[in-house]
């Protein structure tokens, strides 16, 4: 059976908000307490520290997955704004050409007006 | 001969009224301006994201070592990932510098001061023609200088107008996009913030408010200790405004579309850029946190 995209992308919502709710859990003080305690067996400290870092990292992959992921889809559209930004460019140059023509005009004629008075 | 060139020019003016559209230079320049407020605030928001994944991590590491005495491979085990993520983050933000750019062009042409420069020159123009008309035929040419610069003046402001209008119809769909993909990017950005400002105010109270209390010997700078709980127990203040604040700052693409289908009133469009700023506000207070 297919599933769509929004389908993974409702599995991958759901499963970071669990992650993010079980880090924020084994990272209380209450329970960074509990495993400092030197009461603790040392192996079961170990196996604590080595799942709540794998807790911790896969949350930071999945985020990173997802940034990665709306990064691509993002630079989808570069070249259309690019093309956007280089039609505005094109239109304030030809709007400041207008300007230097009327300039040019503006110079010839006050010539011709001085060369009649003179002549 | 005069009287047909001025009959030109009043239809070239109509002409351009009604290509250029009914919204004036001052609604593309408010537009732009939102869109660079915009693009501000979420390369703050970008930049602010970086430095708070990398407290978070130190604090991670810092608890961790506690329990388990940190090597090299498990340093960097959290370390390539913080590393990632600034690297997302900076194709993000160079992304973004597209839009900003975009917005600033867009602004820079809705701002030009080619209409003004335009009517100065035809204003010279018809001078120096009444000049060489009183010395040929003893009359000036042009009778009505004042009439010609504005109709000058009108044309060069509605051809602004219609580049605008024609940029804008011609990339709607683009910038729909792009902004409806920034909301999600907004929504993954302030979630992921969020749960790392709360994962170090748990542990900076544990480190800096409940260790110190437990040693033995009274706390060395009672007045700082204060201090830092004070900070740390007003964070979490900060952590929910910044969901309501971006939740402002993605009706952004609510309010480009509205604009382009002539439907946007200058209220909403000012309620939306104080958002913004308050946005802003919000990100540089996590930022200096």
């Amino acid at each position: 059976m297919l599933i769509n995209m929004n389908e993974i992308e409702k599995i991958r919502t759901e499963c970071l908000a669990q992650l993010k709710k079980l880090e924020r859990e084994i990272n209380s003080s209450t329970v960074q307490l509990f495993w400092e305690d030197k009461k603790r067996n040392p192996e079961k400290v170990k196996k604590f520290f080595i799942e709540r870092r794998a807790i911790v990292a896969s949350r930071a992959k999945l985020e990173n997955a997802i940034l990665a992921r709306i990064a691509r889809s993002l630079s989808e559209l570069e070249d259309d704004l690019k093309e956007g930004c280089k039609n505005l460019q094109t239109q304030i140059d030809k709007l400041d050409n207008e300007i230097a023509f009327l300039n040019v005009i503006s110079r010839v004629s006050g010539i011709l007006a001085k060369i009649l008075l003179i002549v | 001969m005069m009287k047909k060139t001025r009959s030109v020019i009043v239809i070239a003016a109509i002409l351009a009224v009604f290509t250029s559209g009914c919204r004036s230079n001052e609604e593309y320049q408010r537009l732009a301006k939102a869109g660079n407020s915009y693009t501000r605030a979420m390369d703050s928001l970008l930049t602010t994201a970086g430095q708070i994944k990398i407290d978070s991590t130190s604090e991670q590491l810092l608890k961790d070592d506690r329990l388990e005495n940190q090597t090299l491979d498990k340093y960097e085990e959290l370390s390539k990932l913080d590393i990632q993520r600034l690297e997302i983050l900076e194709n993000l933000r160079n992304h973004n510098r597209l839009l900003t750019r975009y917005f600033t062009l867009l602004d820079e042409l809705a701002t030009s001061n080619a209409p003004q420069k335009a009517q100065q020159e035809i204003g010279g123009i018809v001078d120096n023609l009444n000049k060489i008309g009183t010395q040929i035929r003893s009359s000036p040419l042009i009778s009505n200088k004042s009439a010609l610069q504005s109709v000058g003046g009108f044309i060069v402001n509605s051809q602004i107008r219609g580049v605008l209008r024609e940029e804008l119809e011609k990339r709607k769909d683009t910038i729909d996009l792009e902004l409806k993909t920034q909301q999600v990017l907004l929504e993954t950005l302030s979630h992921s913030i969020e749960q790392d400002m709360k994962l170090i105010v748990e542990s900076q109270k544990l480190r800096l408010v409940i260790r110190p209390l437990g040693e033995e010997n009274p706390i060395p700078d009672p007045d700082d200790w204060i201090a830092s709980r004070r900070k740390i127990l007003t964070m979490n203040t900060t952590v929910s405004e910044l969901e309501e604040a971006s939740k402002s700052a993605g009706k952004f693409r609510d309010l480009f579309k509205d604009f382009v289908e002539g439907k946007l009133n200058r209220q909403r469009l000012n309620t939306l850029l104080n958002d913004i700023e308050s946005f802003i506000t919000i990100v540089e207070k996590f930022k200096n946190s």
